[in-house]
């Protein structure tokens, strides 16, 4: 975001001259630092140290990606932390930093990063999981948890249906970690724009009433809150921060992800996330206060309150009136029978993603 | 490469490729299951009842059209024993609406039903192109969009008919929610996702005693809600059905225009998509604060609000010029709000739910209708929208008895200023002093309409 | 790629230089081509390079020849039909055919649709 009032003064501080814009107001370096810090603090109120015992220790799980926005909120959740305990001899909280080793990424690259992260957060505990552990069950090895893996993935066709099924499996495999590990809540590193591009996104794979714990700061369906402290900050604001503090946070990025985002030339090889993705990102150049907009008023969906409710097989999220599968709605002529759809137990937006084949493999 | 036998009945060569799920069917099944989808929808939301009238809005289009002929032959093969109406609308555009009303009357004897052609001069005492003439080519969209709205209603209501069905198909559907998240318009999503939904208009046959005249209700559906445009193009070709079509414009900087774009590009990625997002649209209703879950929809449930409000994706170039610039006005609206938060000023507070809310910005529990008309914390700035927050309450027009949340409706509104001002001679300035003549509009205005798809694309 | 015909029928003669078929457009599209829906055209029965013209071949020179209209976006994108256009050829969609890699034969009747219009 560069400066559009060139020579002008910091809005804020009202000394310095300003470097960058930050939603038209043109701020110096260290006002903007500060802007970005305070609006992620802010959201961590429950979590003073007033809030907390000296014996008692509140510990919070925090996923990290390698990507700009976890990153950052690991960086400035550390700082704030150190401030704690330098003001009050006490922590409002700990943080257990999480990463899920995916298929993407290298053996050598991951623990370059993981070690970059250590050296600088290594006050903090740390813990590594890979994705397959989600289908681990009665002691089997590791070895088969992958195999079980690989063939529940050789099931999906699409790109697209592959990265949903790889991002709800993650999810499931953080909140089993966060339960088994005392984690009284998580940390989600999404910003403003990621929400947004979720709010679309899972609208577009038919997940839409999965919305209120997506987006939303609060209980989740799974008995652990879910935390959003990044939720005010724009993604370009984040990116501009990146820089900004130092040591600077670049280095510790996986690589290549500050590009912009380009779709595959091929619409088969696209998912809904990466075009959301790229929305977002012209949208927010633009338009920011649409992006927050967005957001706002989505969290504002409120969760069904009945008990009694059908979990799908692969989310484990619980649907409302019941109504697992597709059943014909929308006139769908279905090639699974209405026994079949019952059988499998998959929410509607699950069954887009998973075939039959696909259903008999989950964890 | 070597032909591929219908899915469905294996016997067939199959010659189309279903949008929907890239299913392989013969000319045959397609059309079977196309029609037999449609049934499903119908029979599974209780649409019609026996006896009943239906207006069918035609606008020669091609969704109107396959909505005339698939009801008729489901009409006749399911015996729903419906009594079905064409019902057309002339805006009085010379030019613009003669060939799509040349291709109603064709289908009025195609399909062997009544038709209904009923101006805007018939309605309101004005074509449009006396409008434009009156205001010139500004402000004349304006008065398109508000009056295209009541427009059905009351053609039905002078019909006597309480029915009225329109071609809106899966691929509008869509659009409309994807646009009502971009803009942050809960209240209007819930309402948008029902298959019906219902206006008081003014009774064709007013009690002649009274002054006023009374309410009742029309009820407004959309029984293609579930089938692809797609699927809808591809219908009326194997059909050899008869249409017109226009090219469609909107800018891009809409909401609509971005949301269309969206969902072309989904359906691309994964065909279900357009489906998956009514689903989801459908769901997220349930969860908006406030919904009222009446017949979970299948009934005329909500109040009509949103009806009044709901837009006309009929004419092109309506919505088109109204929405040119509209997501930087937001986003203008928006930033001005932002600030104000952020420098806590204190505005005058008239009402309690005021001061609650500023107290505690987190507390989710206001329902939204007590917020302005956008759900965005409204009245925070003196500039903001000129309505003061009070809670929405739907009454009745004074004049028409139209559904309205003034006193006067919008489009008596625009009908007094217009009435007033009725000029003696035919040719008036506009009100930025341009002379426009009936002729100069009446050419340019399919030219604009034109240069504006240019501009889209 | 091979076309539906098996190749026991016989290849174009030597002698024709050219294949006639019919191009139609609707929904919209025919206001490019002078508002005409039918078009009977002839093509080379090889292109310059010696091949049989494919529907891709055909869309350029649709473009070149026949379209009046000089708004080419509204019917070509990166030199393919631009998406929400429909492609029949002789009433099966495109894609059951091979696509853009059909190859013409006399007598095909190829038609275009746009989708993206209002109703």
């Amino acid at each position: 975001m560069p400066a559009k009032h060139i020579g002008a003064i910091c809005r804020r501080c009202n000394i310095l001259e300003a470097t960058l814009t930050v939603r038209s107001d043109p701020l110096c370096r260290d006002c903007f630092v500060k802007y970005v810090h305070t609006k992620v603090i802010k959201r961590m109120e429950a979590f003073r140290t007033r809030h907390s015992t000296a014996d008692q220790t509140r510990v919070l799980l925090l996923p990290v990606s390698f990507g700009v926005s976890s990153i950052t909120l690991l960086h400035i959740l550390d700082g704030h932390l150190k401030a704690q305990n330098e003001r009050t001899g006490r922590k409002g909280f700990a943080l257990h930093v999480l990463f899920v080793e995916e298929e993407l990424s290298t053996r050598e690259e991951l623990e370059k990063k993981v070690g970059f992260l250590k050296e600088r957060y290594g006050r903090h505990e740390f813990s590594s999981i890979h994705l397959s552990q989600i289908f681990k069950s009665g002691g089997n090895s590791d070895e088969i948890s992958q195999t079980r893996m690989e063939a529940l993935f050789s099931t999906i066709k699409s790109a697209t249906s592959l990265t949903d099924v790889a991002i709800i499996l993650r999810t499931r495999l953080i909140v089993q970690f966060a339960q088994d590990s005392n984690c009284e809540g998580i940390l989600w590193g999404d910003s403003t724009t990621k929400l947004a591009e979720k709010v679309l996104s899972e609208t577009a794979k038919g997940r839409g009433f999965t919305l209120p714990w997506q987006v939303a700061d609060g209980m989740s369906p799974y008995g652990i809150p879910f935390y959003y402290p990044m939720r005010d900050v724009l993604k370009k604001e984040i990116i501009a921060h990146l820089d900004l503090v130092s040591p600077p946070l670049s280095p510790l990025l996986a690589n290549g992800i500050l590009a912009p985002t380009i779709a595959p030339p091929s619409a088969k090889n696209t998912t809904i996330d990466i075009l959301m993705r790229q929305y977002f990102e012209s949208v927010e150049e633009s338009y920011p206060s649409i992006v927050s907009n967005v957001v706002r008023t989505t969290s504002k969906l409120q969760a069904p309150l009945d008990a009694n409710i059908s979990l799908c097989k692969l989310c484990k999220l619980p649907v409302n009136d019941d109504k697992l599968g597709i059943h014909g709605w929308g006139g769908d002529q279905a090639i699974l029978t209405d026994a079949d759809e019952d059988r499998l137990g998959l929410c509607y937006g699950c069954s887009r993603a998973v075939g039959r084949e696909g259903a008999a493999l989950l964890p | 490469m070597a032909p591929t036998p219908c899915e469905l009945c294996s016997i067939n060569r199959a010659l189309i490729l279903r949008p929907k799920n890239h299913q392989k069917l013969c000319k045959t099944c397609f059309i079977s299951t196309f029609e037999s989808e449609i049934h499903h929808t119908i029979t599974t939301t209780s649409l019609f009842h026996p006896g009943e009238r239906i207006a069918i809005g035609a606008s020669g289009g091609k969704d109107s059209t396959v909505l005339a002929s698939v009801l008729k032959t489901l009409n006749e093969r399911h015996n729903y024993g419906l009594e079905l109406i064409l019902l057309s609308i002339d805006e009085g555009i010379k030019g613009y609406r003669d060939d799509s009303l040349e291709t109603v009357k064709r289908n009025a004897q195609q399909y062997d039903m009544e038709l209904k052609i009923v101006g805007y001069d018939e309605l309101y005492g004005w074509t449009m192109d006396q409008v434009v003439e009156q205001v010139g080519k500004k402000g004349n969209c304006t008065y398109c969009g508000v009056f295209r709205r009541q427009a059905l209603d009351r053609g039905a209501a002078m019909l006597g008919v309480q029915h009225v069905v329109t071609g809106h198909n899966a691929d509008d559907m869509a659009e409309t929610v994807l646009m009502n998240l971009l803009r942050g318009d809960l209240p209007r999503l819930s309402r948008s996702t029902s298959i019906m939904t219902s206006t008081p208009s003014a009774a064709a046959a007013a009690v002649p005693s009274q002054t006023k005249p009374s309410l009742t209700n029309i009820k407004r559906s959309k029984p293609l809600k579930y089938a692809y445009e797609k699927e809808i193009v591809l219908y009326a070709l194997h059909k050899k059905l008869d249409y017109f079509s226009t090219e469609c414009i909107y800018s891009p900087e809409a909401f609509r225009g971005s949301a269309r774009t969206l969902i072309k590009n989904l359906e691309a990625v994964r065909p279900s998509a357009i489906l998956d997002v009514v689903r989801s649209g459908e769901d997220m209703a349930k969860l908006v604060p406030g919904y009222e879950d009446t017949c979970a929809g299948k009934c005329a449930g909500s109040t009509g609000a949103g009806a009044v409000e709901e837009e006309e994706a009929g004419c092109g170039s309506a919505a088109g010029r109204s929405g040119g610039g509209e997501m930087s006005k937001m986003e203008q609206h928006l930033t001005r709000n932002e600030r104000a938060d952020e420098e806590e000023l204190e505005i005058e507070i008239k009402l309690p739910i005021q001061v609650e809310f500023l107290k505690d910005p987190a507390n989710d529990a206001i329902p939204l209708r007590k917020k302005g008309r956008k759900g965005v914390k409204s009245a925070s700035t003196p500039q903001s929208s000129g309505k003061p927050v009070t809670k929405q309450t739907m009454g009745s027009c004074e004049n028409c008895g139209y559904l309205s949340s003034q006193k006067v409706c919008k489009a008596c509104v625009l009908l007094e200023g217009l009435n007033k001002n009725r000029p003696k001679v035919a040719v008036e300035t506009s009100t930025d002093g341009e002379i426009v003549s009936m002729q100069q509009a009446r050419e340019e205005l399919p030219g604009a309409v034109a240069q504006m798809s240019v501009d889209q694309s | 790629m091979s076309t539906i015909e098996t190749t026991s029928e016989p290849k174009p003669k030597e002698t024709e230089k050219s294949l006639s078929i019919t191009v139609e457009f609707t929904g919209g599209l025919e206001m490019l081509f002078s508002n005409q829906r039918k078009h009977k055209i002839t093509i080379p029965a090889r292109t310059i390079s010696g091949k049989t013209p494919t529907i891709k071949f055909l869309v350029q020179y649709l473009c070149e020849n026949v379209m009046k209209d000089p708004r080419k976006e509204l019917f070509v994108l990166d030199e393919s039909v631009r998406p929400g256009i429909l492609v029949l050829i002789n009433d099966a969609d495109w894609e059951l055919e091979g696509e853009a890699n059909y190859e013409i034969q006399d007598g095909d009747e190829i038609l275009f649709v746009s989708t993206l219009h209002g109703g």
